[in-house]
């Protein structure tokens, strides 16, 4: 086995700016080309390539979603006029009659529900064109996408409260027609579009990744095999062992050592 | 209608290849092979991001195999042809094969 050149620098790099399922099988790779007497110049040019080639696979992968959000937004002007014409028919009668503080909180959900709705209908319509995304969506993947719009939303809402400077009640001007159109890129509603971006990343099947619990179970099982194997060579090959790398070494637990 | 599943000119390379190796091979033998039979070096970056794209579409399957020290703990995964993937290559081997024969003028030049 030839000398590992350290390249922690790169590794890390590798292992937090790669997307995709493959990443620890990647670097491992790597690391064993690298063992092999691959050299850390060919090294580092891996993970550049490796960075380069994830982070334009998932732009590409986020272009449509992008492209079609921001197409979406452009028709809020249009739904807010028809949906302006029917909220006041959907609230019944007695909700108008009711007293301080129910008349505000009227108020802000009939500001802020018809954007809700266009989200979502803009998702939803996003959806049915995209079998694939459809075919490996779960409930709770949905339910976290809407529901990660709704935070974008309320987020934006804030942020246009408060770029408005409206003197208080600052919230009611959540029920101006042109609101969610303050900030705008020329047709373009930048916080619904926004809104709408990140329910569609949510459910893209290159957003996902193993849960947190998983990839530190997994790093636990890998450390023990690690600790196992070494464990096994020092028996078989004790004077081997002086020639491994440090970060091998420190891996593995002492314990493990002949007496 | 029948759904085609469409293979880029390296997405069929890594099908071949995986199917020369024998299934069950991971990333290492694979790019080495693919730099050999290419002529030239094989980012394994590009290499891993056209098996995850050639897995979501179920033209290969993936295990995680064991760890060992020389890849500092970290997993192999191997790789293998699935019956979709096998059908996919048969198509477009067959819709080559028909474009190749369609051009008798230059049959001869590429042989």
């Amino acid at each position: 086995m030839k000398t590992t050149v350290s390249v922690p620098v790169a590794t890390w790099l590798l292992e937090h700016l790669t997307f995709g399922n493959h990443r620890e099988s990647l670097s491992g790779d790597l690391m064993e080309e690298l063992r092999s007497g691959r050299s850390a110049g060919w090294y580092r040019r891996q993970v550049v390539a490796a960075i380069v080639t994830g982070v334009w696979t998932a732009l590409r992968a986020w272009i449509p979603a992008l492209v079609f959000s921001a197409g979406w937004s452009m028709l809020y002007p249009a739904w807010r006029t028809i949906s302006l014409r029917w909220i006041p028919h959907a609230v019944p009668e007695q909700w108008l009659a009711l007293s301080w503080p129910w008349t505000t909180v009227l108020e802000l959900a009939c500001g802020i529900v018809p954007a809700i709705t266009f989200i979502w209908i803009g998702f939803l319509v996003f959806l049915v064109f995209r079998k694939d995304v459809i075919a490996q969506l779960s409930p709770l993947r949905l339910i976290g996408s809407l529901s990660a719009s709704l935070n974008v939303l309320l987020l934006a809402t804030l942020a246009l409260v408060h770029h408005l400077k409206h003197p208080e009640p600052g919230l009611l001007c959540v029920t101006r027609e042109n609101f969610y159109l303050v900030v705008h890129l020329y047709n373009v509603s930048v916080p619904l579009a926004m809104s709408i971006f990140v329910a569609i990343c949510r459910v893209l099947p290159h957003a996902h990744k193993p849960p947190r619990k998983r990839r530190l179970a997994r790093a636990w099982i890998d450390r023990l095999t690690l600790a196992k194997t070494r464990a096994h060579e020092r028996i078989s090959a004790p004077e081997e062992l002086a020639s491994q790398p440090p970060e091998v070494a420190k891996l593995a637990p002492n314990t493990f050592l002949p007496a | 209608m029948a759904e085609h599943n469409y293979l880029s000119e390296f997405e069929l390379m890594l099908l071949l290849t995986i199917l020369r190796l024998g299934n069950d091979v991971y990333g290492v033998p694979l790019s080495r092979e693919l730099s050999i039979l290419r002529g030239r070096e094989v980012a394994a970056g590009s290499v891993y991001a056209a098996l995850e794209r050639l897995e979501t579409k179920g033209l290969v399957a993936s295990t995680l195999g064991e760890s060992t020290p020389e890849r500092g703990g970290r997993a192999k995964r191997y790789f293998r042809v699935t019956e979709q993937g096998l059908r996919a290559v048969h198509e477009t081997r067959r819709v080559l094969s028909k474009l190749w024969k369609s051009l008798p003028s230059v049959r001869g030049d590429f042989a």
